[in-house]
């Protein structure tokens, strides 16, 4: 018999009896899975324009110019306004940048849309192969570009050159790692489309690691020669921080990715490693011996920045990309597809939810 | 009402407790409660991030919360159903709240839980909301989305039902 029920209610009511640990960590994979799906600017504000319709119809028209440039933003290699993008729209954006680090950051970021064009073409099965083989010659150009100005960089300022190459490593590797997921589950037609891109960006990549590794030594051969202990220190102090913090960062994305998919475990093995590097540079640290602390510092850095550029060009491929990411693969495939976001309960199940 | 990042991390400091309790003494283990609690957040930000308006947040989350309960209560219904004539595996039982450090507040969660295993469904359900989380029947009709007579006839049954079990 337990006749204070109603009693015991009221207090359950007005007790709290959740778990902190548990509201705290599950806050922190919230914060995480928010920064991965940010609010659609356009849907949210779709009824606003609605209303603006009239004027921003005349605002239109005396922004067409400015139009074309901004819908050609989108568009691929063979489609009508892709000229104008690369030929118009980021000739007269490379005019406004001013400096040889700035120029390095440029190129590389041209790179990067390069290469989510032609991942997305490659996967394309409608995709006409001349306009696949330019694109892939454009990017190999396009390569040779970012690399030339990373060099160039790398006269006025080794260190951060270094970074700069290290990202454009990271952003070829990711792209490679992508396609070669997405290709165990293509069709025959696409297969061979994106084995000729795979091996284009593969070309290149090995000049870009020995950049990278040259740029390392040079660096190092810089802290010895021109740095006291004090400075070293306050250095390696500062770096190892912000690498703990990067890769901190960068771990609240990934674990709310689907545990089983390739991608997480991917992402898993590079920050495991890069942790290693930093503990590593910590134990350095304490035997006072900072520009070791410093060289492995490095390598995590690199590391994460890799698994950083992975999750990018997972979440910002095209529709073409994440139609294969999402469609069952064949038979014969024993790799499942990369899953692209977190598939924790099933879409019938989110729409009862909702 | 438009809801930002910022505003949505507010709302789950505010409501997350609330939302944990309404799956604890709903699904009876703090690990299964946990996992659809965050689920709840997670697919109310997808439907906020998709730029859909929201107009009452609270009455919002509680109905994601009770949809994924009885998804989950579908989900394990065969479990529940081979449960019921398993004696050494019932499970109904509830875990008890070790999790709760006060101990007069663990007996009284154990106890509470004890005569809402009794209880069926959707008598729990409105038991749960009314009392535990304290809703008006007003905010009980919006979550379970029928009339405000309909949950109050629902709940005098569901209170001479839990009567009848002390």
């Amino acid at each position: 018999m337990k006749p204070d029920i109603f009693k015991q209610l009221e207090e359950i009511g007005k007790a709290s009896i959740v778990d902190h640990g548990w509201l705290a960590v599950n806050k922190r994979r919230l914060i995480a899975y928010m920064h991965m799906h940010p609010i659609h600017i356009h849907l949210a504000r779709s009824r606003f324009w609605f209303r603006l319709a009239p004027v921003v119809l005349a605002g239109i028209i005396l922004l067409i110019t400015g139009g074309v440039s901004l819908a050609s933003q989108n568009t691929l290699p063979g489609d009508f306004l892709y000229g104008w993008k690369v030929g118009f729209v980021e000739t007269v954006e490379s005019t406004f940048v001013v400096g040889a680090q700035s120029r390095a950051d440029f190129e590389v970021a041209r790179t990067t849309k390069r290469l989510q064009e032609i991942t997305e073409l490659s996967a394309s099965k409608n995709a006409d192969s001349s306009v696949v083989s330019k694109a892939q010659k454009r990017l190999q150009d396009q390569i040779t570009v970012a690399s030339e100005t990373i060099a160039k960089a790398a006269e006025k300022d080794s260190e951060k050159a270094l970074e700069t190459a290290v990202k454009l490593g990271a952003v070829l590797n990711a792209h490679q790692n992508v396609l070669t997921t997405i290709e165990k589950s293509a069709d025959s037609e696409t297969k061979t489309q994106m084995k000729n891109t795979i091996s284009t960006i593969e070309n290149t990549t090995s000049d870009i690691k020995n950049t990278i590794e040259s740029l390392k030594e040079q660096n190092k051969l810089s802290w010895i020669l021109t740095k006291t202990d004090a400075e070293l220190k306050v250095e390696a102090e500062l770096k190892f921080k912000t690498s703990q913090d990067a890769l901190d960062n960068v771990w609240q994305l990934v674990i709310i990715l689907d545990e089983d998919s390739d991608i997480r475990l991917k992402a898993e093995q590079n920050l495991g490693a890069a942790q290693e590097e930093i503990n590593n540079a910590e134990t350095l640290m304490g035997s006072n011996i900072y520009n070791e602390a410093l060289d492995e510092i490095q390598n995590a850095a690199q590391l994460i920045s890799e698994t950083d550029e992975l999750l990018k060009a997972t979440q910002e491929s095209g529709e073409v990309v994440r139609e294969i990411f999402v469609s069952p693969a064949p038979t014969d495939i024993l790799t499942p597809a990369l899953d692209l976001v977190i598939p924790t309960k099933s879409l019938d199940s989110l729409q009862d939810a909702l | 009402m438009v809801i930002d990042q910022a505003t949505f991390e507010r709302i789950y400091d505010d409501l997350a407790p609330k939302i944990f309790k309404f799956c604890y003494f709903r699904v009876s283990s703090k690990e299964e409660a946990e996992d659809i609690a965050s689920h709840v957040f997670l697919r109310a930000w997808d439907h906020v991030a998709g730029g859909k308006e929201v107009a009452n947040i609270q009455g919002f989350l509680y109905r994601i919360a009770n949809n994924l309960v009885i998804d989950y209560y579908r989900k394990n219904k065969d479990k529940r159903e081979l449960s019921l004539n398993d004696p050494k595996n019932p499970i109904d039982v509830p875990d008890k709240a070790e999790f709760v450090e006060r101990i007069d507040q663990q007996m009284l969660v154990n106890q509470v839980q004890d005569v809402l295993r009794d209880l069926q469904d959707n008598y729990k359900e409105i038991v749960v909301m009314r009392f535990v989380n304290d809703l008006s029947i007003k905010e009980i009709s919006y979550i379970l989305g029928t009339s405000e007579n309909n949950i109050s006839v629902r709940l005098h049954r569901a209170l001479d039902k839990l009567k009848s079990l002390i």
